[in-house]
């Protein structure tokens, strides 16, 4: 199953939703698509609200995540170990109220993860998702991240009233 | 030691979910959105959730001026009854009442900036900053946007 979610925004993200709907059914798989807004899904599966614990369960039982470009999208695929597909939302298609998904896949492509595609051009979606597809058969899994395991350190530190180490 | 963990929801309570390991052997509880999506949250790393009524955010200042007065009775009664030796949160808003209370009842405060920001700072950060104990940016760039409390030693994104 490839999951879709475009989160809790107000804004519509339709040029995702679209894209993901006219593709499915040459995937192979099943697409469940998640938007607060309600979406007429015609090859899709599509629910416009769930709880934590659903969400939770859908990213865990899904091949491929496909998320609309912010850090909840990109933490829950590196958490269940699946292959990541970002599409940012964009101000100039009334997506997104500030550049913050920009912003947030310039962060994820820096850092860059075999896992991980930043997709902005809608056009080179279907290619992006059978290269996800593909690393889901392979079996592929996340790089360790020594910044995360420095961070986590480093609040425990704070919060037991130790020395912050330096980055 | 007491951690009360303050998140709202989407990525601010995903980026909590890895922050969680921070503590490890201490008692956390953990404080969100009273909304009924949060419900069925459980993680192994919590001993008990609580949901929290802000009713507003960063759109509409007067909402949520009055969502903050309002929560304010539930952030007391939450601090005098789990008494937290550390108040931390991932942002956003929700996070404004506990780390002012919390640095006011001289908790140590602990304020993660969202990975969302990379170069400019939330509206949340700019108000609870003078009111940490520790402060940690997610990227070089945000360390010169706020002052030298400001810590960055890495990344979730």
């Amino acid at each position: 199953m490839i999951f879709v979610t475009v989160g809790s925004a107000a804004q519509p993200f339709t040029r995702l939703m679209d894209a993901m709907d006219a593709l499915a059914p040459s995937l192979g798989e099943p697409v469940v698509m998640q938007s607060r807004l309600r979406y007429p899904g015609r090859n899709t599966e599509c629910i416009d609200y769930v709880t934590f614990g659903r969400i939770q369960q859908l990213v865990s039982e899904c091949r491929v995540l496909i998320g609309h470009g912010s850090t909840g999208p990109v933490l829950m695929a590196r958490r269940y170990g699946k292959p990541l597909i970002m599409v940012p939302r964009r101000m100039e298609f009334g997506e997104t109220v500030d550049a913050h998904p920009l912003e947030a896949a310039q962060a994820v492509e820096k850092k860059g993860s075999r896992m991980v595609e930043v997709v902005r051009d809608i056009a080179n979606l279907e290619a992006a998702v059978r290269r996800a597809q593909a690393k889901a058969d392979q079996g592929l899994t996340y790089e360790a991240d020594p910044e995360r395991e420095r961070l986590v350190a480093a609040i425990r530190a704070a919060a037991e009233g130790r020395e912050v180490p330096g980055p | 030691m007491r951690v009360l963990c303050v998140a709202a929801a989407g990525g601010h309570i995903e980026q909590m979910m890895v922050c969680l390991d921070a503590f490890a052997g201490h008692e956390v509880v953990f404080a969100h959105y009273d909304w009924p999506s949060f419900r069925d949250f459980s993680d192994r790393r919590v001993s008990r959730h609580v949901g929290i009524f802000l009713g507003g955010d960063g759109d509409d200042k007067m909402r949520l001026l009055v969502g903050m007065i309002l929560s304010a009775f539930q952030w007391v009664w939450l601090l005098a009854w789990f008494r937290p030796h550390v108040v931390f949160s991932t942002g956003a808003e929700v996070a404004i009442v506990p780390i002012v209370l919390g640095k006011l009842f001289r908790r140590r405060t602990i304020f993660l900036e969202t990975a969302a920001r990379m170069q400019n700072p939330s509206g949340t950060g700019k108000v609870v900053y003078r009111f940490c104990d520790a402060f940690f940016v997610q990227s070089e760039a945000m360390l010169t946007v706020y002052g030298p409390k400001a810590r960055f030693v890495g990344g979730l994104l």
